[in-house]
């Protein structure tokens, strides 16, 4: 069985990663401690490098002069001539990179100068003693005189000296003298920039321990949800995986089924919990077999499952067989516990077409339905929860039709009651279906609580917003329930659409279930956007003024019922007196609806009314019918 | 004439930027004397000489250290130049800076004859009379 989330239950990996790290930590400090002398012997070798043609050539020229004066170091010292010329042959060596290029002969273990390129006050006298600095500098001098070896090394702090090279000059395999090299500061300056090491190093540990940190981070999480998600004793996932994931799984892709093992209190009564968890784990194992990996287990309480089972590559047939499998599978299984053995049954519940419904909390519910049927029914059975086929057959008509181009609206005009002149218009919803008209009437009902009513008010809105875009003068009311106004897949589609606003006008209609506190909020975000608001329907009998002050409306419209009696009828006379106060004192513009004669007109415009709306107007009609007087 | 006075004043500056004092002092201080024990007297303010050592007047130091070329002293002296070691026996050494490397210098003779010692680590800083001069030193 295939889960979303990938679990790792594995304290191996805890600990391998914890080794990881400590031994990062130690190989780090190892590392950092050594780092030094790394960078040290590494800028030696980049040293090397860099001195490669001076070394080579200077050896050209030590024996070439050592070919011409053979006894060198007497020569030398005997005839200026002879020694002048040399440091001439040997000065233009010393470049901008060089502080000094000098050549010292041993004696007595001492090394004296013989031939020095400086010009200035350092220009050393001849056989002048020459005293290396101690210790670094000490070591590689008799290195050079021990090894008759070549020696590169970078000077540690001394004056402006960045490395030195010494070498070695052997007359007849005797080591007779060395020519020093002092490269400047700048020099190794200019060599170090290309490697720091030690802050790549550094750059380096760093990054690697944050991966490390973040690695373990994300094993930890998915360990705590492991934790959280998982009843440990069963190792299935729990109810708490669901409460957090139930926005994430598509359920139209998955039948519902809600399983409960019957009478399983009486194992737990007899055998205690601990054994009774050692039971439902063998029942979990069975009804795992049986699934897919694409299929989900989740231990819904102690002995009830909820098993989603994936709609790919299973008919509907195959899935009922398959339920009739897991409730056989259980029956016939024998369990012991303590030496005994004894059998147990479990009733199913499920939904099929889940793709019709608005959420998984509502597939799951539907299931239990289905399953309190199957306990209600004697138990060990499968009972399914399914509209009935002509119900399920018509939503799936009216699906179709909702996407289709079968979707239009009608328009009747609302108009001032002083001069008759158009104010807007309100759409009202219609089907055609071939050379007929379906009325919402005969729609709604079908739709509630199902994804479609949502769906629908969004088509409604799509084919609206399409007019208004297409003409620039008209006007138009929708109307939308309060459930649709609690919708954010709603209001953003009204947001988007805002530069309509001045245009748009937003119906709401009033009645028993409307959450004035949900509506309040959503209202006052459409009228930051720029939308007028009205009542429907105001006085159906579900009217509460208190809340109607807090939600800042536009437009109040008065039950048509009501407003039909208005001449006949003292209360009703009374009632649309009092609102028509109540909305000039407010600010609110009232409409009157189902006006059906001037009578009603008159009194309405008594009453201060501003709009009315009704077939002593006009009937409602498709937009290519309309007069066009906004335009 | 100015030039010659810009060296002189130049020149002490350069050889002594650098100086490795620690190590001055170390070698100093463990110069013993068979009479007395050793005072100095530092002639050049510029060279910042540690506490190791015990300083005193000019009058009551037995070495005086960098005095001034051609200064009348009659107490023996450490030089701030290896060619006044050189060409002048007075001078029992030279501290100076060389291709930025402190250089001590002492001349073995004049340390006998003045009953002065170094420990035998201070080795490498002694050399003789004859170590001075090219020529002899050649016939070593």
């Amino acid at each position: 069985m295939h889960n979303k989330f990938i679990f790792f239950n594995n304290n191996k990996i805890y600990y391998f990663i914890m080794l990881g790290f400590i031994f990062l930590i130690v190989s780090g400090a190892f590392l950092y401690s050594n780092i030094d002398d790394f960078e040290k012997k590494l800028k030696s070798i980049l040293l090397q490098e860099s001195i490669t043609y001076l070394d080579d050539t200077l050896t050209n020229v030590i024996d070439d002069m050592l070919e011409d004066s053979p006894n060198f170091i007497e020569m030398n010292l005997n005839d200026d001539e002879l020694r002048s010329k040399n440091e001439e042959i040997l000065r233009p060596f010393n470049t901008d990179d060089i502080n000094s290029l000098y050549l010292l002969f041993l004696k007595d273990n001492k090394l004296f100068f013989l031939l020095d390129t400086a010009n200035d006050t350092d220009a050393a006298d001849l056989s002048e003693s020459f005293i290396p600095e101690e210790t670094l500098e000490e070591k590689y001098f008799n290195l050079a005189i021990e090894k008759q070896a070549k020696q590169l090394f970078i000077q540690n702090k001394l004056g402006n000296l960045g490395f030195t090279l010494i070498k070695p000059i052997i007359e007849d395999k005797n080591l007779i003298g060395l020519l020093v090299i002092d490269y400047t500061q700048s020099k190794l300056a200019s060599l170090s920039s290309m490697i720091s090491i030690k802050s790549l190093g550094i750059a380096l540990l760093i990054m690697i321990v944050m991966l490390f940190a973040f690695i373990y981070y994300i094993i930890h999480l998915n360990s705590m949800k492991y934790k959280i998600y998982y009843n440990l004793k069963t190792n299935t996932l729990n109810r708490v995986f669901l409460t957090d994931n139930y926005e994430k799984i598509d359920f139209s892709k998955y039948y519902v089924v809600l399983a409960d093992l019957d009478f399983f209190k009486k194992v737990n009564n007899l055998y205690g919990h601990e054994n009774g968890d050692k039971v439902i784990t063998s029942v979990i194992l069975i009804i795992n077999s049986l699934l897919r990996k694409s299929d989900k287990f989740i231990q819904y309480s102690g002995e009830e499952f909820l098993l989603l089972v994936s709609k790919e590559n299973i008919n509907i047939e195959d899935f009922k067989k398959l339920l009739e499998d897991i409730r056989e599978g259980i029956e016939k299984t024998n369990f012991t516990v303590l030496n005994e053995s004894f059998t147990l049954t479990i009733s199913l519940g499920a939904l099929i077409h889940t793709e019709l419904e608005k959420s998984l909390q509502d597939s799951i519910h539907k299931a239990d339905t289905a399953l309190y049927k199957s306990k209600h029914n004697g138990r060990n059975r499968v009972s399914y929860f399914d509209l009935s086929e002509r119900k399920r057959l018509h939503r799936e008509k009216l699906k179709e039709m909702i996407e289709s181009d079968k979707l239009i609206c009608y328009y009747q005009p609302i108009r001032h009651l002083e001069n008759q002149t158009l104010h807007h218009y309100e759409a009202l919803l219609r089907i055609k279906d071939g050379e007929d008209i379906i009325f919402p009437d005969t729609i709604l009902p079908d739709l509630e609580n199902s994804y479609l009513y949502s769906y629908l008010t969004k088509r409604i809105i799509d084919f609206n917003v399409d007019k208004l875009r297409g003409d620039s003068k008209i006007k138009i009311a929708i109307n939308l329930s309060a459930d649709d106004l609690v919708n954010d897949s709603i209001l953003s589609l009204l947001a988007q659409n805002a530069d309509l606003s001045d245009r748009l006008f937003i119906e709401i209609l009033e009645n028993k279930s409307i959450d004035y506190k949900k509506v309040e909020l959503s209202i006052q975000k459409l009228k930051m956007f720029g939308y007028k608001i009205c009542i429907d329907d105001f006085g159906s009998g579900y009217s509460n003024i208190n809340h109607l002050l807090n939600l800042s409306i536009d437009f109040l419209k008065i039950d048509g019922s009501i407003i039909k009696e208005i001449n006949n009828d003292k209360r009703a006379y009374s009632i649309v007196k009092t609102f028509a106060l109540f909305c000039q004192q407010n600010d609110i513009e009232m409409i009157a609806e189902f006006i059906d004669s001037q009578e009603v007109v008159d009194t309405l415009k008594s009453f201060g009314v501003e709009y009315g709306q009704g077939w002593y107007f006009s009937k409602a009609l498709p937009y290519e019918e309309l007069d066009k007087e906004h335009l | 004439m100015k030039k010659i006075i810009y060296l002189l004043f130049l020149v002490p500056l350069v050889l002594t930027a650098g100086l490795d004092i620690s190590k001055i002092n170390k070698t100093l201080s463990s110069m013993t004397s068979s009479k007395e024990k050793l005072k100095f007297f530092n002639a050049n303010s510029k060279i910042k000489m540690k506490r190791e050592l015990t300083f005193t007047s000019i009058e009551n130091a037995n070495i005086i250290l960098f005095p001034k070329q051609n200064s009348k002293v009659s107490q023996i002296s450490i030089v701030d130049s290896y060619s006044a070691l050189r060409d002048n026996k007075k001078y029992i050494g030279a501290i100076y800076l060389r291709k930025e490397r402190t250089q001590i210098v002492f001349i073995k003779e004049r340390l006998e004859k003045n009953s002065l010692t170094l420990p035998s680590k201070y080795d490498k800083y002694i050399i003789t009379e004859c170590q001075l001069n090219p020529i002899c030193l050649l016939k070593l």
